[in-house]
């Protein structure tokens, strides 16, 4: 058992980084019927190494391997973006998710980790009562999704390049653009507050600045 | 089936967002739940670039996406922030322990 989920997990990282790689080699084909089927062929493994890694992270009780499965998950999500003609997108999603977040998560894990001591599931009938909840979701949503006339127009061929984003995110949405620079600031600075360690006395020293 | 189109995209991430919250409703682990959060702000966004593509590549939903980007790794520093500070005060993240504000 360990062993099989060990091997799908390593698959679905090698599948995500390989996806990644065709998709950065060959987006967006042009409407002919070749390169429309590996567009589907690419799409499909896609999105199923995205599906089974969040499958992976709702039964497995291990949390290292669940921050492998998430690596598996964005990369596979960036791999979408690629497809989708959003190369900067999808680079991004590889730096700042699969390189920054994660990381992140990963001291999370270390940090507060006890092997063996805490319970990491909820109880039997939460658990399906939960599954049930999500199951009714997800056929509303396909209803919804699948009633609705989507006005869609035919999708160029040619890849958003860097310089169309950059000038956007400089013109339409500079105050956005702006403020998400603020709040990076203020994240970094509430960050350090919060994990600050100032022995016994940091009630007090809370108390005393509000 | 063989041409991928927009509800491809947006049937699969309705499936990311229930997976995302179905981790959420089932761990009782601080950053497993973390980990759905992750998921489902990656539907959201895989949600937003496939507009932008298949609605006659408007650029809009890439820099909105971008910012989702942004929000979400702000969002995983504070929160990754909180669980050690909650795991500093009561040793343990399990959330259904964690009931008092005050530590």
């Amino acid at each position: 058992m360990r062993h099989a989920l060990r091997w799908i997990v390593m698959a679905g990282v090698w599948s995500a980084l390989a996806g990644t790689a065709w998709g950065a080699e060959a987006p967006v084909p042009p409407a002919e019927s070749s390169s429309t089927i590996l567009e589907a062929i690419a799409f499909y493994a896609m999105a199923a190494v995205a599906l089974l890694s969040g499958l992976a992270i709702l039964v497995s009780r291990n949390l290292v391997r669940n921050v492998v499965c998430l690596l598996a998950a964005l990369g596979a999500v960036a791999g979408l973006y690629f497809l989708l003609a959003a190369n900067l997108l999808g680079a991004i999603q590889l730096i700042v998710y699969a390189g920054g977040t994660l990381v992140l998560i990963t001291f999370g894990v270390m940090l507060t980790s006890r092997p063996g001591s805490d319970r990491q599931l909820v109880r039997g009938w939460e658990r399906i009562a939960g599954g049930v909840v999500c199951v009714t979701l997800f056929i509303g949503l396909c209803m919804v999704l699948l009633c609705t006339e989507w006005a869609t127009v035919a999708a160029s061929a040619e890849p958003t390049t860097v310089a169309a984003v950059g000038r956007a995110l400089l013109t339409d949405y500079l105050v956005p653009f702006e403020l998400a620079s603020v709040l990076l600031l203020v994240m970094l600075i509430g960050a350090a507050y919060l994990v600050r360690r100032d022995g016994e006395s940091g009630a007090e020293d809370d108390a005393d600045r509000c | 089936m063989w041409t991928i189109g927009l509800t491809h995209y947006l049937i699969l991430a309705a499936m990311l967002f229930c997976i995302g919250v179905a981790v959420i409703v089932t761990k009782r682990n601080a950053i497993g739940i973390l980990f759905g959060v992750e998921l489902i702000l990656n539907a959201g966004n895989l949600n937003l670039v496939a507009f932008s593509r298949y609605r006659g590549a408007d650029i809009a939903g890439q820099v909105v996406a971008m910012f989702g980007i942004v929000l979400a790794a702000a969002e995983a520093a504070i929160a990754v922030a909180i669980v050690v500070n909650l795991y500093n005060a009561t040793a343990t993240i399990d959330v259904d322990s964690a009931t008092t504000l005050r530590g």
